[in-house]
């Protein structure tokens, strides 16, 4: 193995293109390399988003009344073309990938330069989105209320459903189980701990209920979510365009391309984080 | 490995071509469509799930095809495995405590 690594070393010290570095045997274990260590990076990253889907599972089925008519104030035709825009982005990027795969320099920059548009192009409907919330009033914090008419076209209904506080006596009644390890549950013992019911309250007041606090708590979430997302994209436009620079200096052939294909990685993930994000964020409970 | 390694030509390309990528983002956007059609049907508890499941198709297709793990090596499936077990570990545990606090009382 060693001769013919050393061998090897001296045909690519003299050769025209950079091939791979000094401590590996060839281009390919190079290239395995780095796609182990940019997948060990992504699995960091599928764990960073998702803690926040698993706020979203708990939030989701704890404030489900709350959570439905929230959702519906986002704007699913948006959140759609910007799918649309993301799919075709990692296409493109695809497309790039393989350009180097094959040495085609001209099309690595066309086709990362369409990536980069693309990704522009979400951000501007993305920003779209987040002016009209602004203007909505949806965005948490002291200034955060649902207005009346948000509250309708959400299709919101006459009534907000309360989600009262932890008050005992008033409280939803459950049926008794006993307790793992706890034997028998005399019935009354129960009652105090299970969760406030749900009492209507008119519409025009929907922001003196409790509930509305539930619907700030899904536009927060909404806003880290897409706005961690958003982050990557405005990274991945970086990174792409560091890509282009380096392309036009020459620094890609079918023989060196491993930035390309990380990035490439990185891309399709962040495409990956907004399939998920899409449907559930915009098209909750839209069946009702 | 390093024999494995040198049975790849350098300039050999092994990964898919274009026709590969469209078909699978013709899959994908095929799957979009339907993402949002399902959505206005009403399915009662099982639109989540459904929602759920073209999700995960379309992250398969994406990882398969688009990030060319299908033609990787049995080292990199273990990598990118690693990440979705470690996701479902953290989501079945903690969501084991949330959602059935409810099942049971502490008693007070």
């Amino acid at each position: 193995v060693s001769s013919h690594t050393l061998e090897e070393h001296g045909t690519h010290a003299h050769a025209d293109e950079y091939s791979h570095a000094h401590q590996f045997d060839d281009p390919a274990q190079q290239k395995e390399a780095a796609g182990l260590g940019m997948w060990a990076f992504l699995a960091t990253e599928i764990l960073f988003f998702g803690a926040l889907f698993m706020i979203y599972v708990f939030g989701r089925f704890r404030y489900n009344e709350m959570w439905d008519a929230a959702s519906h104030m986002l704007d699913w035709k948006l959140g759609a073309l910007n799918t649309v825009i993301l799919l075709v982005s990692s296409f493109t990027m695809a497309l790039a990938v393989w350009s180097a795969q094959t040495g085609q320099r001209k099309k690595i920059t066309l086709f990362l330069t369409l990536t980069i548009l693309l990704a522009c192009g979400f951000l501007v409907v993305k920003a779209f989105e987040y002016n009209h919330k602004y203007e909505d009033h949806l965005i948490p914090g002291a200034g955060f209320q649902v207005p009346a008419e948000v509250w309708h076209e959400a299709g919101g209904g006459e009534y907000v459903l309360e989600q009262g506080p932890y008050e005992p006596g008033d409280l939803r009644q459950i049926t008794p189980k006993p307790a793992l390890g706890h034997g028998e549950v005399h019935e009354g013992e129960q009652e105090t701990i299970a969760r406030p019911p749900l009492s209507p309250i008119p519409a025009e007041n929907v922001n003196d209920s409790v509930g509305v606090r539930n619907i700030q708590y899904f536009f927060a979430l909404y806003f880290l979510m897409t706005g961690l997302h958003g982050i990557h994209v405005v990274v991945g436009i970086g990174l792409i365009a560091v890509l282009i620079f380096l392309n036009q200096r020459g620094w890609f052939s079918a023989s060196y391309h491993n930035p390309v294909e990380i990035v490439g990685l990185y891309w399709h993930f962040v495409d990956i984080v907004w399939v998920f994000l899409y449907p559930l964020l915009y098209l909750m409970d839209r069946a009702k | 490995m390093s024999h494995d390694a040198h049975d790849h030509g350098h300039h050999a390309h092994h990964g898919p071509g274009p026709k590969i990528y469209f078909a699978t983002f013709a899959a994908l956007m095929i799957l979009m469509a339907i993402t949002v059609a399902v959505a206005f049907v009403p399915l009662g508890n099982f639109n989540l799930p459904v929602a759920l499941t073209i999700a995960v198709i379309k992250t398969l297709l994406i990882i398969m095809f688009f990030m060319e793990v299908k033609y990787g090596t049995k080292l990199l499936w273990v990598f990118v495995g690693s990440g979705f077990l470690f996701l479902l570990i953290m989501l079945f545990l903690t969501m084991n405590d949330y959602l059935t606090r409810d099942w049971y009382p502490a008693p007070m």
